[in-house]
């Protein structure tokens, strides 16, 4: 046992003692002295309470019966302000029946130490409270480290996705006449809409989808992205242009990883469309009947394997050609899209999607509600995209229509 | 997801039930490459029946196989798809690289 004059254990720390009994008050802290602990004093819960607020002690010794507020009020009013920092709490009691024990339990207490007290069994009690309460502050400590690199780690994607998005999106066509909603799961989206005025006049558009979703799923879209802006600038067509970013892809990237896409070239004169669908949902082209209804004038399903995984692209790779009257509209949507789920695990679908598109002449508009009306609050398990390109005049830089 | 191999004659079957997606990434791997090492396995067949859904990530985990496969002299064969699944492979229009029965 450590002398009673012994002052280097009074590092130990601060213990509350709550007892309307002084003399039981006073064994305690004889008692709690020997174990290296400073002491102070509450005769009721609200006192304690207050002391807690005012000294914020390392550990509380709490009697359950007391006049004012009792010892299970004062227990769980201190718990709460403590939050996630472990202050245990001992109750002290002569209490034999097992009702009040639980109640001290529920109220938050760690322990229960009986009268009367003893030397030994209070300083094993506080050795394994003291445990305890070093492992939570580990815990804790670790929590906080974890909790920081991770916040500093979200910013940096946040600033690094500014980057990229800046030099991927930066340069795309902003017309009224194009509307996209992109939503990635994470910072990084591996989903990625790329719009190009070509020198001799038509629109080249490309919906890509990389696998899987985030950083990972990000690090292809730049290089996509490059060769498609390059070549589309200097007028290459699109079939050249899909077959360098499969061999550009098809090198960088790992076996496994991929890019499902779909590209589209916008006739100047608005007459006419070329579609590629690889390994994306069904493109839909709705126009309207009657010049009131929206109906699907086309639709295009995928007819080649995505981007990156041959070396060259084999000769099936041959496009739709689709004739269309201004004021049609192309919907484009990635699989996440189709694959969003609501809290029960159902899928919006394709069905879903496409009566939506139809319901009205806002299909981009309705769409989005749709899905957002169907999944709530459900988060998204890959990243989603909708595109609605409205083939009107004012879509394009030099318009012959 | 579960996940397990048997070998009959030649052949390795590897049964797959539930959702096929990255979760699943290591098991997969740790089923199929014992099979991919084993002399006495000529034919690789991966049974889907049980497969509910698949995402792009198992595309590419079947790409991976694919290439491991044709390195080790190795068929391999997607058997049983759902119709959900089957409906996922034809998008990608992979019946272009695998024998899908």
């Amino acid at each position: 046992m450590t002398a009673p004059g012994d002052l280097t254990r009074d590092e130990k720390g601060l213990a509350l003692i709550v007892d309307d009994v002084p003399v039981n008050r006073k064994i305690l802290e004889v008692l709690l002295k020997l174990e290296g602990y400073q002491t102070i004093s509450a005769e009721e819960g609200a006192e304690a309470v207050q002391l807690y607020c005012e000294r914020q002690p390392d550990i509380v010794f709490m009697d359950a019966m007391m006049p004012g507020m009792d010892g299970y009020e004062a227990t769980t009013r201190i718990k709460a302000l403590a939050g996630t920092n472990f202050v245990p709490v001992i109750f002290l009691t002569a209490l034999s029946e097992g009702d009040a024990l639980v109640k001290c339990v529920e109220a938050g207490g760690d322990d229960f130490l009986s009268k009367p007290f003893k030397q030994e069994i209070l300083s094993a009690k506080i050795k394994s409270m003291e445990r305890i309460r070093d492992l939570s502050r580990t815990v804790a400590k670790q929590h906080q480290e974890i909790e920081a690199q991770h916040n500093l780690l979200l910013k940096e994607q946040v600033i690094a996705e500014q980057i990229y998005s800046r030099a991927v999106t930066g340069d795309n066509v902003a017309s009224k006449y194009i509307s996209s909603l992109l939503r990635p799961v994470s910072v990084f989206s591996g989903d990625m809409l790329l719009t190009s005025d070509c020198p001799d006049g038509k629109l080249h558009v490309l919906l890509g989808d990389f696998t899987g979703h985030g950083l990972t799923a990000a690090v292809g879209v730049l290089p996509a992205a490059e060769v498609f802006r390059a070549m589309t600038g200097k007028g290459f067509s699109a079939p050249e242009i899909l077959h360098a970013i499969n061999s550009k892809l098809h090198k960088l990237l790992p076996t496994g990883m991929f890019m499902t896409a779909c590209f589209v070239v916008i006739e100047k004169d608005l007459q006419q469309l070329t579609v590629w669908n690889a390994g994306m949902p069904e493109v839909l082209i709705l126009g309207s009947r009657d010049g009131r209804s929206t109906v699907v004038k086309h639709r295009i399903t995928s007819q080649h394997l995505p981007l990156g995984i041959l070396q060259e692209i084999d000769k099936k790779f041959v496009p739709e050609y689709l004739d269309i009257s201004t004021g049609d509209r192309i919907l484009l949507c990635s699989d996440g899209l189709c694959e969003a789920t609501n809290f029960s695990g159902e899928e919006f679908g394709m069905d879903r999607y496409e009566r939506a598109a139809i319901s009205s002449q806002q299909s981009f508009q309705v769409v989005k509600t749709a899905l957002e009306s169907f999944c709530g609050e459900q988060p998204f398990d890959d990243d989603v995209s909708l595109v609605e390109i409205n083939c009107v005049p004012g879509l394009l830089k030099t318009c012959t229509a | 997801m579960s996940i397990n191999a048997t070998v009959t004659g030649n052949t390795a079957t590897i049964n797959m039930t539930g959702r096929f997606d990255f979760n699943v990434q290591r098991a997969f791997k740790e089923a199929y490459d014992p099979q991919l090492n084993n002399a006495a396995v000529g034919a690789i067949e991966i049974n889907l029946a049980g497969v509910d859904y698949l995402d792009s990530s198992a595309l590419g985990m079947l790409l991976m196989l694919r290439e491991r496969s044709s390195a080790a002299g190795k068929s391999l064969k997607l058997c049983k798809p759902s119709a959900g699944v089957a409906q996922i492979l034809d998008i990608a229009n992979f019946s272009r690289l695998f024998t899908i029965e």
